[in-house]
């Protein structure tokens, strides 16, 4: 089932779910008729170990700092020559000697279908080892400035004046880079959607209504609000519900919430920005294992994502980001495991990838403090995707002006 | 803050003056009850009342024996050695022990020192370190944090253990600094790293702290410019005496108590009196419950009401019992897993704790409570006198200083006169999430 924008409004109106926040029905009405690029950004919470996910494993020094971690030729696995596989996967400076995790077969296969582009030794100046202040900078793009409320998207979508709509599928709370001054929905849990049109839900709907009808001031006007709009959301859920999937995803919390973004997109849902988080990530004793099975979750989730956007024929209109807030040293610690680092890879997942290495590895004998030094601003690969995705212009979001990254075979588009 | 608040920062930490500064009311004692501990229970509310803003405070952090119901939770989940009963005989002593404030206060130190089951993986450490929070939590903060460095599920979650001479662990110097004690921006790197030799050799052994001498570096180190043989306690005075320190801490506090926007002079006037009492929180909380700002016009109903104020609070403001592994899933459901912060930053708190996913668990629990549905996971139990709570009303239970007009009569006209019916209307109605 393909429900229309206009039909989902429509059908949202005839459950009597009124009133519909002015926001949400601009927005439904306006992106009716213009695009439908889609973005979903992946977080891997904790830093990532960039270096133990694409592998420089034929460089010695690489070998030396990871004596129980190292990968070894023949585990590893080699991304290859350029022209190997189809499409352009392999291509970029010394693809043949990096390799990814040997838990992320499916990973790789995509790579060599050209739909990975790997985007090495991004950061940003002064990186901080902090998980907290490191997140807030991906998640704001203002290294520079401290408490900022606005997130890159929340601003996006901010300047957007509702063109853009976004969904958050995380944890516990909204993540920063979607807070702005619009309300940004968030979906855990689902259940929800089909207690709404039991009797109980009904009644529910109905006290809610009441208890909300009248205009408040203030942070109570804003709960108001937020009753208001989680109903309605959860309507236009209801709708892609019982849409059957083409791929099975892999049964991990990670997989699961791909499947919904993808189910959401294949459904025509009015998103255009999905935020989904995994965790994990903060490796500092004992993470053979358990990086392992962090990676392999993320390469079988990735791939089932990708599967099911390319049978829903939407794979070449949707970008998957995904990022860290930093990586790990690269000598590993005397725990088995690794502590906080600085750059790493970010991976760029479409079917408009332009697939491939992009920039080189950060070298080990220029290292900063004991961490791999970025040479490519984390703002460069979100002012890709704001641009080529999105259609906005990234100046403004990003604070300044930053180059972008050929990653995406994507017109270009008229601005908002 | 406006400017007449700024200009009075001083002021507003002195004694609320009933009659000169405000009436001394209901509305007023049941405002101290929400923000003390949870939810306001008639007697308590009458108890404060009497007792009268200036002493009140004090009085809510004296230790009572509890009942028998407490002590048996906490055995079983000792005796169980699960997270899970852990998390549920803390519920339970939210909700039915004798010092909700103590409780509440134990909660705000939990969400500050975060610690985590997930890594730490052990029921008895975990309600080890909670009761350390109510032992020690109004205390001189120095004290707490020996405590706290000394905590076995907190060198367990920091990884005391990797901290060893000449191969020194960061992690629990680094959120000393950052979390614990300073905040941003007071300390460098290098700082974090001389006091990680500090704490070389605070180990844990069987379940219990222990200095590993042979570990330990003994040799100079420089922390804040001063150099010496530094061993940890050194580190702890250090940084408890440290200016940003007193501001750090009685900042969290305001906001946690308070509200969430004090400004600058506040703040300074905060640090200063944190200072005066000698670290000793529970002295700071009682000036500061009895305050002139505590009972302003911008304090009222302007803290988001956290998950453990909607559950336990709305369940003890109408005297109810309920199920207490439900009552800590509900919290769950709503972004606060008790024993299982997100991250060592704690819960954010504030607005962070409504988004849709957390409003619909909120208004699942409240149609749990009315005994509409078990909507939302395991069943409530919910038992309570409910034609005591007809009598009194709902409405003024709920809102002692009037029910808001945008719902009064929704509200009714929803509930149809029934007390279970106007119970989750209350719950659900915007004005309820803010306390």
């Amino acid at each position: 089932m393909n429900l229309t924008r206009r039909s989902f409004l429509r059908a949202t109106a005839l459950l009597g779910l009124t009133p519909i926040p002015r926001v949400l029905l601009g927005a439904a009405e306006r992106m009716a008729s213009t695009d439908d690029r889609i973005l979903v950004v992946l977080e891997l919470s904790g830093g990532n170990d960039g270096l133990n996910t694409v592998i420089p494993f034929e460089d010695p020094a690489y070998q030396k700092n990871r004596p129980t971690l190292a990968q070894r030729k023949g585990t590893v696995l080699p991304l290859g020559d350029p022209g190997e596989g189809k499409g352009s996967g392999g291509a970029g400076p010394g693809a043949a000697e990096l390799g990814l995790h040997s838990s992320m077969g499916a990973l790789r296969d995509l790579y060599r279908e050209g739909a990975v582009a790997v985007v090495q030794g991004v950061g940003y100046p002064n990186p901080s080892r902090s998980h907290f202040r490191s997140m807030d900078i991906w998640h704001t793009a203002r290294p520079e400035v401290e408490d900022v409320s606005t997130g890159w998207l929340g601003s996006t979508i901010s300047r957007s004046r509702g063109r853009l709509g976004a969904l958050d599928i995380g944890d516990d709370r909204l993540p920063l880079a979607l807070s702005g001054d619009l309300h940004v929905p968030a979906l855990r849990n689902l259940d929800w959607v089909d207690f709404l049109v039991t009797d109980k839900g009904k009644e529910l709907r109905r006290r809610l209504r009441a208890l909300n009808a009248r205009d408040r001031v203030g942070d109570v006007e804003r709960v108001r609000n937020l009753a208001l709009s989680t109903l309605h959301d959860l309507e236009g859920l209801a709708a892609m519900r019982n849409q059957p999937v083409a791929v099975q995803y892999p049964e991990s919390r990670l997989g699961d919430r791909l499947k919904w973004a993808g189910q959401l997109i294949a459904g025509g849902f009015e998103s255009r920005i999905y935020y989904l988080s995994h965790g994990g990530f903060d490796t500092h004793a004992a993470q053979k294992d358990s990086h392992a099975e962090l990676l392999r979750q993320l390469s079988e989730g990735v791939s089932a994502f990708h599967r099911h956007m390319k049978a829903a024929g939407a794979s070449g209109r949707v970008v998957l980001l995904v990022f860290s807030e930093f990586g790990r040293r690269v000598r590993e610690n005397n725990s088995l495991g690794t502590d906080h680092g600085c750059a790493a890879p970010v991976l760029v997942v479409s079917g408009a990838a332009r697939g491939g290495i992009h920039g080189a590895h950060p070298s080990f004998d220029d290292l900063d403090d004991g961490d791999l030094r970025h040479h490519t601003d984390f703002r460069r690969v979100y002012a890709t995707v704001l641009e080529d995705v999105l259609g906005t212009d990234p100046e403004p979001v990003l604070g300044g002006k930053y180059e972008k990254l050929d990653l995406l075979r994507m017109g270009k588009r008229a601005r908002v | 803050m406006n400017e007449k608040d700024e200009g009075s920062a001083r002021e507003a930490l002195l004694p609320f003056r009933p009659g000169v500064d405000g009436p001394w009311d209901r509305p007023g004692a049941a405002h101290l009850a929400r923000r003390a501990g949870f939810g306001m229970a008639p007697e308590v509310v009458e108890t404060i009342l009497e007792l009268g803003p200036e002493r009140a405070p004090a009085l809510l952090y004296e230790r009572k024996p509890e009942p028998d119901g407490v002590e048996l939770t906490a055995s079983t989940a000792l005796r169980l050695g699960n997270v899970e009963a852990a998390q549920s005989a803390w519920a339970y002593r939210m909700l039915l022990g004798s010092s909700p404030a103590i409780e509440k206060l134990a909660l705000f130190w939990h969400g500050h020192f975060a610690t985590s089951a997930r890594k730490v993986d052990d029921a008895k450490l975990m309600l080890r370190q909670i009761e350390l929070f109510r032992q020690k939590g109004a205390g001189p903060f120095l004290d707490l944090l020996g405590g706290v460095a000394r905590d076995p599920a907190m060198l367990v979650w920091l990884d005391g253990n990797s901290n060893r001479r000449g191969k020194p662990n960061e992690n629990f110097g680094r959120e000393l600094f950052e979390l614990f004690a300073l905040g941003i921006g007071n300390y460098t790197e290098t700082d974090i790293k001389e006091a990680a030799r500090a704490f070389t050799g605070w180990h844990v052994r069987d379940g219990e702290y222990w200095f590993n001498e042979r570990a330990h570096d003994t040799g100079s180190k420089t922390v804040f410019g001063r150099s010496g043989e530094w061993g940890g306690d050194d580190i702890l005075k250090m940084s408890a005496e440290h200016e940003a320190c007193a501001r750090f801490i009685s900042g969290k506090l305001f906001e946690f108590y308070v509200h969430p926007a004090p400004g600058p002079e506040l703040r300074r006037e905060l640090a200063s009196l944190f200072r005066t009492t000698g670290g000793k929180t529970g002295e700071f909380l009682a000036k500061l419950l009895g305050s002139r700002v505590f009972h302003s016009k911008k304090a009222r109903r302007a803290v988001v009401s956290s998950p453990a104020d909607y559950t336990v609070g709305s369940l003890r403001t109408i005297g109810a019992r309920a199920s207490a592994k439900a009552l800590a899933k509900s919290m769950a459901s709503m972004g606060l897993e008790l024993l299982a912060p997100p991250s060592v930053k704690g819960w954010a708190g504030g607005e962070a704790w409504l988004s849709s996913t957390t409003l619909l668990s909120r208004f699942g629990f409240a149609m749990g409570v009315g005994g509409e549905s078990d909507f939302g996971g395991e069943p409530l139990e919910v038992t309570a006198d409910w034609e005591k709570v007809g009598a009194a009303g709902p409405a003024s239970l709920f809102f002692p200083e009037g029910l808001p007009e945008a719902i009064g009569g929704d509200v009714r006209a929803a509930s149809g006169g029934d007390a279970r019916t106007l119970v989750v209307s209350c719950l659900q109605a915007p004005e309820a999430q803010y306390i």
